[in-house]
């Protein structure tokens, strides 16, 4: 009894190192050893084209906490990341549910639902374009409405909503169907003697449904979180970091300083920089929900 | 059955102000397709006067339309066929081994880091070991967009599979079920519904991926994805919204069709595996 | 026809052979006429010129049937060319623009030929090879160039009996006709953080023509940003002429721009020779033209930038053909096909001008009594100018000249030093 217990473990360790062994391998070419030769440039004055650089040590990290623009995009991605979090948690929750529902269209709604998602990033400029600048504000003159009758993005202080909602708009379909997926986790039976014992809805909903999609929350929480803090594209096809600024992301000033400004060691500083936030922050939540978990 | 009825109304009433804000841009991207540039110009949110499919003619009939279609068909479904075959075995591997084993422990956060780098981190290097390791061609990208897809995937996989108890798995073992045969047979039926979503979501970021096809394929238009195809087309017709418009519409009716595909899987996924064990 | 195919059947050969004359065979000196099979890759930037290359590589394999040249043409054209030097993986030949700084940090990296003393050099404008050294040598083959004006509806100015404005004063007098019709001014295009960039770093080198130096001057002490009217003036001169835009102008990008300036909704554009491509594939159904921006403090000078040109890599598979290659890109009816092709000013000695909505502009570079000047963004600290734009957007909405020098003041500091 004991020999065969041992065997199988054994035909179990090998199996599972081989199922490893390719994640491993991939996961070093592309991220590590790329990340690696990227921190090494940021200890150095690389502009990113030459093919000699000069070590400087951490100059490049002491020069973040005196840079003005640095700040100012950490600010904007930081308040902006959170909204964003707060926002597709809850609609894609709420969406979620609503097509698990056993209701008429199911599979009607659930396609729309999905739709923002094909869109590429061009399209998306190229709509939303057209939808600030020209068809909110004609509505708002029909309407008299002064305040709209000028494009959101015209201004520096509802120029980072008008980004905000945009990729809300597109970014509520993944999560939407992470939800959806982890509903599909809970076990009908629990759900059906909870209604014997005649638990009402929102019991049911905190009581079973919250501790089930925990995980899958977390997942969103996380990647939700990584979009907002590096954020490019949205901003880049609507408002190129304007006006003036105001959105002007993390990764934006990145890409300017690796190839307007030809500082890559100091961009890659950046970069860096913000992985080790994100790091910090993903880390603590992934532990406190690990301690959470239904099994 | 009254009472459910009406339970229902208020998800009605949130998914048809969900339609509503949807279909907006949807309808105006597909009736821009259909229009003359006129037309376009006069307004871009009139229906047009007759479907117009001059734009449809135009694009199809370009040179390497067809070349970056294939190229794109052959670069997504190799890169997914890939990634479905090596992460949800990974995945499954580092779940039920981290909480006996530190190893998989730390090698699960340690691949976690890779989903906080920055791109922008790494573009530079990586383009130049993909050079040096002769990546840099269609059959390269396959492999670096697999390898790219591994942290998320990982992430999403080990998150999902420690909400399956394990159970069943317990029980084949027990039974003198090899674990090849449990993952098969137990574990990748109960990871359907995951399985769907991370591979669509990885099919929408190859299909629409710019810079990863830009660094890779540029060094010959054979190469060419839909999506450097389409931005090229963007520059060369930047007057003729219309046109450009019709080869977005184009680009998205096949990952519509595979999503619509795939949802079946992601719905009901635990409840068959559930009947067959 | 038999030729086309024999040529045709040249190629494929050679495509089949595929060696390259690398390998140090290329110093021996000869004749590639005869020799063995080249292939090189030509990186474009300009690659809206695609087709014309191709048509011109044709005629050159006539000469050269050995020489395959592989065009790359792919959109962000310039990302990819970074990477791909930031990489090593640099292609044979590439488009440069040899005023820009950072193909001038290329230069100093010795990526390129030094072209110094070649025979072609005697078929391009000498007053151009000036503009394009760097440190008394050549590294680019220059072909033609850029500027920067005013775009107007010719049969809108006729319908209001307007004449082009030569002062500041009549551009505005001209501006101001439109008002009060349906007709836009002026349309700006202030969401497009490169193209606003663009205008106020021209308008600047319009008012003074060596920023740079003036720049350097006020970091350094020697001028006083505050008593020198410059800053300014490009300020008030903003604020002013955006009287006569539209309703949104910060709602607006160039591409909506131009297509109110293609559909004859707007009256003038403010912009650059290169967004003529975007007028003639549009082909809007009335005249148009460009007329210099007028200096609002006197002397009126016109702001150049180098634009197509061609360079080849030291290590290039094969550099003997490259240069037999670039010879013949400079011979004045090759260079005629590009022009007509790719509409840009031309600098090759006998080329005809056939892009009638440059006319205008192009005679006035090439009048020898008008003040023609590089632009000084060349020689700015890299990535000021993007810094700058962001300011001048600011002072598009609060309107406030002060703060804009103030700011201005900040940003030349930290950019200087």
């Amino acid at each position: 009894m004991k020999m065969k217990r041992k065997k199988i473990n054994l035909e179990r360790e090998v199996t599972f190192i081989c199922f490893i062994v390719p994640a491993v391998l991939l996961y070093v070419m592309y991220f590590i050893v790329p990340m690696v030769t990227g921190v090494f440039y940021s200890l150095t004055d690389w502009t990113g084209l030459s093919p000699n650089a000069n070590f400087i040590g951490l100059e490049n990290y002491r020069n973040l906490f005196t840079d003005r623009a640095f700040r100012q995009s950490l600010f904007f991605n930081t308040w902006y990341a959170l909204l964003l979090v707060i926002i597709v948690l809850c609609l894609s929750t709420m969406l979620a549910l609503c097509v698990n529902a056993k209701i008429k269209g199911r599979t009607f709604f659930r396609g729309m639902l999905f739709f923002p998602a094909v869109l590429s990033m061009l399209t998306i400029g190229m709509i939303f374009g057209e939808i600030y600048t020209r068809a909110i504000p004609t509505a708002a003159r029909v309407l008299n409405i002064e305040f709209f009758q000028i494009s959101v993005l015209s201004r520096m202080s509802t120029a980072p909503f008008g980004i905000l909602f945009v990729h809300v708009w597109q970014g509520l379909a993944i999560p939407t169907v992470l939800v959806l997926a982890g509903l599909q986790t809970i076990p009908e039976e629990i759900i059906e003697s909870a209604e014997l014992d005649g638990a009402g809805k929102w019991k049911r909903f905190t009581h079973i449904t919250i501790p089930f999609l925990l995980p899958v929350l977390s997942v969103v929480l996380i990647l939700t979180l990584r979009a907002g803090m590096t954020m490019f594209d949205y901003a880049m096809v609507m408002t190129e970091g304007g006006p003036a600024g105001a959105t002007r992301s993390l990764t934006m000033n990145i890409y300017n300083l690796g190839f307007q400004q030809l500082r890559f060691g100091y961009a890659i500083a950046q970069a860096t920089m913000v992985s080790i936030i994100l790091i910090g922050i993903s880390f603590l939540q992934i532990t406190i929900t690990q301690k959470r978990k239904v099994y | 059955m009254v009472q459910r009825k009406s339970a229902n109304i208020p998800v009605y009433i949130i998914l048809a102000i969900a339609v509503l804000l949807i279909s907006l841009p949807l309808y105006m991207s597909l009736i821009v397709a259909f229009k003359t540039p006129l037309e376009n110009m006069q307004s871009f949110f009139a229906f047009p006067n007759s479907l117009y499919l001059g734009n449809f003619r135009t694009i199809l009939s370009r040179q390497g339309y067809f070349r970056s279609l294939f190229n794109s068909f052959f670069i997504t479904s190799l890169s997914l066929l890939g990634m479905v075959l090596l992460w949800p075995a990974a995945a499954y591997a580092i779940a039920r081994k981290m909480g006996e084993n530190r190893i998989y422990k730390y090698l699960y956060f340690f691949i976690l880091l890779g989903i906080f780098i920055p791109f922008q981190v790494r573009m530079v290097p990586l383009v130049r070991l993909a050079n040096s390791l002769g990546l840099a061609n269609v059959n390269g990208i396959i492999v670096l967009y697999i390898a790219g897809s591994v942290a998320e995937a990982i992430f999403l996989y080990v998150a999902y599979i420690h909400t399956i108890p394990p159970d069943l798995e317990e029980a084949a073992r027990i039974d003198g079920a090899t674990t090849l045969h449990t993952y098969v047979r137990i574990m990748l039926p109960l990871m359907k519904p995951i399985i769907a979503t991370v591979l669509i979501k990885d099919a929408l970021w190859i299909w629409n991926d710019f810079m990863l096809a830009l660094l890779m394929l540029n060094r010959s238009i054979n190469y060419w994805t839909l999506t450097l195809f389409q931005y090229n087309f963007r520059f060369q017709f930047s007057s003729d919204p219309t046109l450009i418009m019709t080869s977005f519409v184009l680009a998205m009716i096949p990952v519509m069709v595979v999503y619509l595909f795939a949802q079946k899987h992601i719905i009901g996924g635990l409840m068959s595996g559930g009947i067959k064990a | 026809m038999k030729r086309k195919v024999i040529i045709a059947a040249l190629v494929t050969v050679i495509l089949l052979l595929l060696a390259a004359c690398g390998n140090g065979g290329s110093d021996s000196g000869n004749q590639d006429a005869t020799a063995e099979p080249v292939e090189l890759e030509f990186f474009l930037i300009k690659v809206q010129a695609l087709g014309v290359h191709e048509e011109m590589q044709q005629l050159f394999n006539e000469e050269h049937p050995n020489v395959t040249v592989r065009f790359v043409a792919t959109p962000d054209a310039e990302t990819a060319l970074f990477a791909r030097v930031a990489a090593g993986d640099i292609p044979d030949m590439m488009n440069t623009f040899p005023a820009e700084l950072i193909y001038r940090n290329m230069m100093d990296d010795g990526l390129f030929v030094d072209l110094t003393g070649h025979s072609m050099l005697g078929n391009i404008q000498p007053a151009v090879l000036d503009l394009a050294e760097h440190n008394g040598k050549l590294y680019a083959l220059p072909i033609a160039l850029s500027s920067y004006g005013v775009f107007y509806n010719q049969d809108l100015f006729a319908e209001h009996g307007l004449s082009v404005p030569t002062t500041y004063a009549d551009f505005l007098a001209v501006a101001e006709a439109f008002v009060d019709t349906d007709v836009t001014p002026i349309v700006f295009f202030d969401r497009s953080a490169g193209p606003v960039g663009q205008m106020i770093e021209r308008v600047m080198s319009i008012l003074h023509n060596d920023s740079d130096t003036l720049f350097r001057d006020i970091v350094e002490g020697r001028e006083d940003i505050w008593a020198r009217n410059e800053v300014r003036a490009l300020a008030e001169t903003m604020l002013e002429i955006r009287q006569f835009g539209q309703l949104d102008q910060m709602g607006t990008d160039i591409d909506q721009a131009m297509a109110e300036f293609v559909s004859g909704r707007a009256a003038m554009m403010i912009g650059g020779t290169w967004h003529t491509t975007f007028f003639l594939d549009a082909d809007p159904p009335f005249d148009y033209s460009m007329f210099q921006f007028p200096n609002p403090l006197g002397p009126q000078g016109l702001p150049i930038n180098l634009d197509t040109s061609h360079s080849i890599y030291v290590n290039a598979s094969c550099v003997d053909s490259a240069l037999a290659k670039l010879e013949f890109l400079s011979r004045t009816e090759i260079a005629q096909m590009y022009a007509d092709v790719e509409g840009s000013p031309n600098i090759v000695n006998g080329v005809q001008f056939n892009t009638v909505p440059l006319r205008e502009i192009n005679d006035d570079m090439n009048n020898p009594s008008m003040n023609v000047f590089i632009t000084p963004v060349n020689f700015w600290p890299p990535g000021m100018r993007a810094r700058w734009q962001e300011y001048a957007q600011l002072l598009f909405m609060d309107r406030d000249v002060d703060g804009f020098i103030r700011n201005t003041e900040g940003m030349l500091h930290e950019f200087y030093d």
